[in-house]
């Protein structure tokens, strides 16, 4: 019994002390990473006029401002939705606004873009750009609301499109760099910086298990799609192709595309190679074949990348080759190499004005 | 406790004037007499001053609340009030018949509106990217990030832009010029109507001009424009070479013109010149101010250029390359051609006022108006602002973002002005109390 409790305790104590890699030692790499911010819309100055409490009946309008708080992108396919307005109506038509099915009944004053129910496009909005939205209304009638004080309240959202970036610089360094650094008893520090950009969608890009790429071995990236916002990601997942991870200095056959994630998620990767430097690309263009009810083969997409309970995205895998056509930096000592991931996708961001209509007492 | 009551009395004092007039537009009621008898009747006065120096549109005023006394229909339209200019309005204001007190004190309220133009214009200095590498290069690059103000005493306009100046010109780099707007006046605003936002971009000018002469020595100043209140549309500085003889058949050589504005413009203005590439050699700098191509008689002073080539006016001055030349022009006289349906008449005279609608001079001592062309057309810069009904919120207007094209091709250092112009509605109110008797 002893015996078998010393041995355990042996090898419980051995996974406790990590065991380094080869040329950790010697090859120490920080890995910063600046990350931008995170809410690029805000939705501010939320008011109405008359403020409540509103007579019965009476017109109202709800106004707020849209505020682009990035300093560099536009917000592009701007919308705005009044999704619920209670028992709000329209000011000139008394229309209840919540029956709006593909027509809008409620649509912000001066609307001149298309309208699909009460989600209405506007124009893009330039970086530090304003957009004040202002809603006519009318409030419900005495006979609505039961001559009784009621509360209310109005719920809009606005919905844009943003493109998050990722910029990630691993290290390759050659192991003869290493092999001198440990006779020379030396030590160098290398950089594998990330860039997150702004907004609240992040792309997390590193290698797993290591901080630095071996020259001509594999290696391991991982690719995760946070979602960082005080807002929701549209139906909370990016949409099939709307994720590019593009390897600087790769090419497409220094990968093994031979597992399982990269069929389910990615077509098969294109080499491209701009200023004489390759790059292979990523796309989450991936179809399957799924036999359907009278059990007749089809294809579906599967490429759409869900982000679940954590915020986070299931890592994304992309293995470099141990052998055979693999990475290799020639007799240079190391050379950063860059990783690059877009991803485009709709956000929705709400507000909501409460409001008291109450009869006037006589 | 002497204090105490002498800050009550600021403070009462404080609210009674925000509530009667804004700082450049002067609105009261007076009642005469002030203290009524019982069926009698009495004068109320509104008096209208335009302290500003822009007109002002479409002026209302009425009384819209004459408490206990009453008043027959008192709202008269008045029409335009020039800057300086005022307007006064009489109303009939008759006591009740019949009072439950020996005195009782009733306030007659009255109010103006009209329409006023906020307007300015603002600098915008673009610099060709080769430009910026040869000025970075050299360590004389400045940058800086301007904000200008417009403020009329009713509202404030913040100008500000989304890139560092001078903007340096890129491709696929856009310009945003962002205008905050507040209510900073005494009265009231509600709205401004969409399309009344309006920002132009007037022709470029050019303050730093490569003379090509092969040299590098360089001339560079200020001119300094003292405007007193007239408008000009040209400054610019004339570059020649100076022939050095007494023969004046033997002319000085044309080399550049250095374009330093090109808008319509009143104001006082310090403009930097430079011209580049030149010999070591002896030149002349000509400093002009027009309006509608006409020079104006600048009544230059001989001190402000103290070597004048023979024949010359004072403006001419030969400059050694490598020296400074500025140049202080007081626009004291008269421009060259004064409007045909003006000439002879004076400011302000019926004749005239078809002109001075859109076309004079303001202040009081001019004694003619011109007219002119608004130069924005034609403009080389694209501006496009959001036409948008805006509501203020609290205090301020949401931020309007105007997208600015800069054309396609810059050379060197070019300054644009963008002139601004917002269009708004305002309105101040007045009151008076008034005692009536039995």
């Amino acid at each position: 019994m002893l015996k078998y409790g010393l041995l355990f305790a042996i090898l419980f104590a051995s996974g406790c002390t990590s065991q380094i890699d080869f040329g950790q030692n010697e090859i120490q790499v920080a890995t910063p990473v600046l990350e931008e911010a995170s809410d690029i819309v805000a939705i501010k100055n939320i008011d109405t006029i008359p403020n409540s409490p509103v007579l019965p009946d009476d017109t109202v309008d709800l106004s707020f401002i849209i505020e682009n708080l990035d300093k560099t992108e536009s917000l592009t396919n701007l919308k705005v939705d009044l999704f619920d307005a209670a028992s709000f109506k329209d000011s000139q038509s008394k229309t209840l606004c919540n029956t709006a099915t593909t027509v809008a009944v409620c649509k912000p004053e001066g609307q001149t873009e298309s309208c699909t129910g009460n989600k209405c496009n506007l124009t893009s909005l330039a970086p530090g750009a304003q957009h004040l939205v202002n809603y006519k209304l009318r409030a419900p009638s005495s006979d609505d609301i039961l001559k009784l004080s009621t509360d209310f309240e109005l719920r809009f959202a606005v919905e844009h499109n943003f493109m998050a970036n990722s910029i990630y610089r691993p290290v390759v360094v050659n192991t003869e760099e290493i092999k001198a650094l440990q006779r020379a008893g030396q030590k160098v520090d290398l950089q594998a910086a990330s860039t997150l950009g702004s907004g609240p969608i992040k792309i997390d890009l590193s290698l797993v298990n290591r901080n630095f790429i071996l020259n001509k071995r594999g290696a391991t990236f991982e690719a995760v799609v946070r979602h960082t916002g005080s807002g929701r990601l549209v139906n909370n997942r990016i949409e099939q192709g709307n994720l590019k991870i593009t390897f600087v200095g790769f090419s497409c056959d220094n990968f093994d595309t031979t597992l399982g994630s990269y069929n389910e998620v990615f077509t098969p990767p294109e080499d491209d190679t701009i200023d004489s430097l390759p790059r292979c690309i990523f796309t989450n263009n991936a179809m399957r074949e799924v036999k359907d009810k009278g059990g007749v083969t089809v294809t579906e997409t599967s490429g759409a990348i869900e982000i679940y309970g954590e915020g986070k995205s299931n890592p994304l895998l992309f293995r470099l080759k141990d052998s055979g056509n693999v990475i290799d930096i020639g007799s240079s000592p190391y050379r950063s190499l860059e990783v690059r991931a877009t991803v485009v996708y709709s956000y929705r961001v709400s507000g909501m004005s409460q409001m008291t209509v109450k009869p006037l007492d006589i | 406790m002497k204090a105490l009551f002498f800050l009550l009395a600021l403070l009462v004092a404080g609210c009674v004037s925000m509530e009667t007039s804004s700082s450049t537009s002067i609105f009261s009621v007076s009642v005469s007499p002030d203290d009524l008898f019982t069926s009698g009747t009495g004068k109320a006065m509104i008096d209208f001053i335009n302290t500003g120096t822009t007109p002002l549109r479409n002026v209302r005023v009425g009384i819209y609340d004459a408490g206990a006394v009453a008043t027959n229909d008192c709202n008269h339209a008045i029409g335009d009030v020039k800057e300086g200019s005022f307007a006064s309005r009489q109303c009939t204001i008759v006591a009740p018949d019949a009072i439950e007190q020996g005195v009782i004190t009733t306030e007659i309220k009255a109010r103006a509106t009209f329409e006023a133009t906020l307007g300015g214009t603002d600098a915008l200095s673009v610099m060709s990217e080769d430009e910026y590498r040869i000025e970075q290069a050299k360590g004389e690059l400045m940058s800086s990030s301007p904000v200008y103000v417009h403020d009329d005493g009713r509202l404030k306009a913040t100008v500000s832009f989304s890139e560092q100046m001078p903007v340096i010109k890129r491709p696929d780099k856009k310009l945003y010029m962002y205008v905050d707007i507040a209510n900073v006046g005494a009265g009231r605003i509600e709205a401004i109507e969409a399309g009344n936002i309006l920002v132009n971009g007037a022709a470029s000018v050019e303050k730093r001009i490569d003379a090509k002469e092969g040299g590098t020595k360089r001339i560079a100043g200020t001119v300094n424009v003292v405007s007193n209140e007239r408008g000009y549309d040209e400054v610019e500085t004339i570059l020649y070479r100076f022939s050095d003889s007494a023969d004046s058949s033997k002319k000085d050589t044309y080399i550049a013109t250095a374009r330093l504005i090109s808008a319509y413009t009143v104001g006082d203005a310090s403009l930097q010149y430079m011209f580049t590439g030149l010999k070591d050699e002896t030149y002349i700098v000509v400093a002009t101010v027009k309006r509608n191509g006409n020079h104006y008689d600048t009544s230059l002073k001989k001190r402000d250029c103290p070597s004048s080539p023979i024949d010359g006016s004072p403006r001419d001055c030969v400059v050694m390359a490598g020296a400074t030349q500025d140049f202080t022009i007081p626009l004291t006289g008269d421009i060259g051609a004064p409007a045909d349906e003006c000439k002879g008449r004076g400011f302000g005279s019926s004749a005239c006022i078809k002109c001075t609608d859109e076309s004079y001079i303001a202040g009081s001592d001019v004694t003619k108006c011109y007219s002119y062309v608004t130069p924005t057309a034609g403009s080389p810069l694209g501006v496009t602002c959001p036409s948008q009904k805006l509501y203020i919120q609290g205090s301020a207007f949401p931020r309007v973002t105007c997208e600015v094209a800069l054309p396609a091709n810059i050379n060197y250092l070019s300054d644009y002005t963008l002139i601004l112009s917002i269009d708004y509605p305002y309105e101040i109110r007045a009151s008076q109390t008034v005692q009536v008797r039995r």
